[in-house]
């Protein structure tokens, strides 16, 4: 999820600016169709933001199927999804902080 | 091998430290605001005049009252004072191109994925290039001489060699405009070298 979460991130942040990201980088429409087929990840999500998103899986799977006409075309006039994709490389990254904390902690009291 | 995004590139231009392609620490509401300022941007060259802050107002109506507010308000007045400049130009409404880009590699290994985000018509058979800043970071003479020369690239590769007279780097949240003539943008390419060097 790590790894995701670092692609998500990088490919939001330069969405602002670059309108071909997607056809760049179009392993982010295959990222969030595998993030929405973990059965780990809404419990994850819910468990460190569980004020963002009530579905995560749905959020996800509609934000691929949202992205699929910028493989082809600039993203250049939907600021919507630049800032849905945004939050959810956040939500990922806390959810994969919170894990790596609470590892930490129970190798630290073993 | 860093292959900078124009983003990295002109941060690190102006002395910021960046690891490539390590997204900064932005919360996602200011990452939506800023995309809608690029498009309320690209809106001022393809839409009648007056519609892009009627978009920019209409985006950011949802953050009004909230803690993002302030940021909306001021990337709205640095959308305003892009139209004010543009305006003051004086020059024939033909806009060449948005978004015009290419990596412009700077030695093996390194480049730049420069995106002049309008290049216009100069009025006299050649063309002005722009780079929009809408960041805070310190912009001197020097750096904008740097980041003019990708620029300056993408735009003489898309238009003609040597059809570009101008690089104009706008820092419109600081009320920087910084023109840069051509001849100077060349000049900076041992300090764009020593940079990657340095990165």
């Amino acid at each position: 999820m790590d790894h995701h979460a670092r692609i998500l991130s990088t490919a939001a942040a330069e969405a602002v600016g670059e309108p071909d990201v997607i056809a760049r980088r179009p392993e982010v429409i295959e990222m969030l169709r595998e993030l929405a087929s973990d059965p780990e990840l809404p419990s994850a999500v819910a468990r460190v933001v569980p004020e963002v998103f009530a579905n995560i899986r749905g959020e996800l799977e509609q934000l691929a199927d949202e992205l699929e006409p910028y493989r082809t075309e600039p993203l250049d006039d939907s600021p919507e999804l630049v800032e849905r994709l945004a939050l959810i490389a956040w939500a990922l990254q806390r959810a994969n902080d919170t894990q790596a904390t609470s590892e930490f902690s129970a190798l630290a009291h073993a | 091998m860093p292959e900078l995004s124009q983003a990295e590139f002109t941060r690190a231009a102006r002395g910021a430290h960046i690891t490539p392609g390590v997204a900064p620490n932005v919360e996602p509401v200011i990452m939506g605001l800023s995309s809608v300022a690029h498009c309320a941007l690209r809106k001022v060259h393809r839409d009648p005049p007056g519609h892009a802050l009627v978009y920019f107002d209409r985006k950011v109506a949802k953050y009004a009252g909230g803690p993002a507010w302030p940021v909306a308000r001021a990337l709205r007045k640095a959308l305003e004072r892009y139209i004010a400049w543009d305006a003051a130009a004086g020059m024939p409404p033909r806009v060449d191109g948005i978004d015009v880009k290419l990596t412009v590699p700077f030695g093996p290994g390194h480049g730049v994925r420069a995106i002049s985000h309008a290049v216009v018509d100069d009025g006299a058979g050649g063309s002005e290039a722009r780079i929009v800043l809408w960041d805070e970071l310190r912009l001197r003479q020097s750096s904008a001489e740097m980041i003019a020369l990708p620029i300056l690239e993408a735009a003489d590769a898309r238009y003609g060699s040597g059809s570009t007279t101008l690089v104009n780097v706008w820092q419109v949240t600081q009320n920087q405009p910084f023109p840069v003539a051509p001849t100077h943008a060349r000049g900076r390419l041992t300090d764009i070298r020593a940079l990657f060097a340095r990165i």
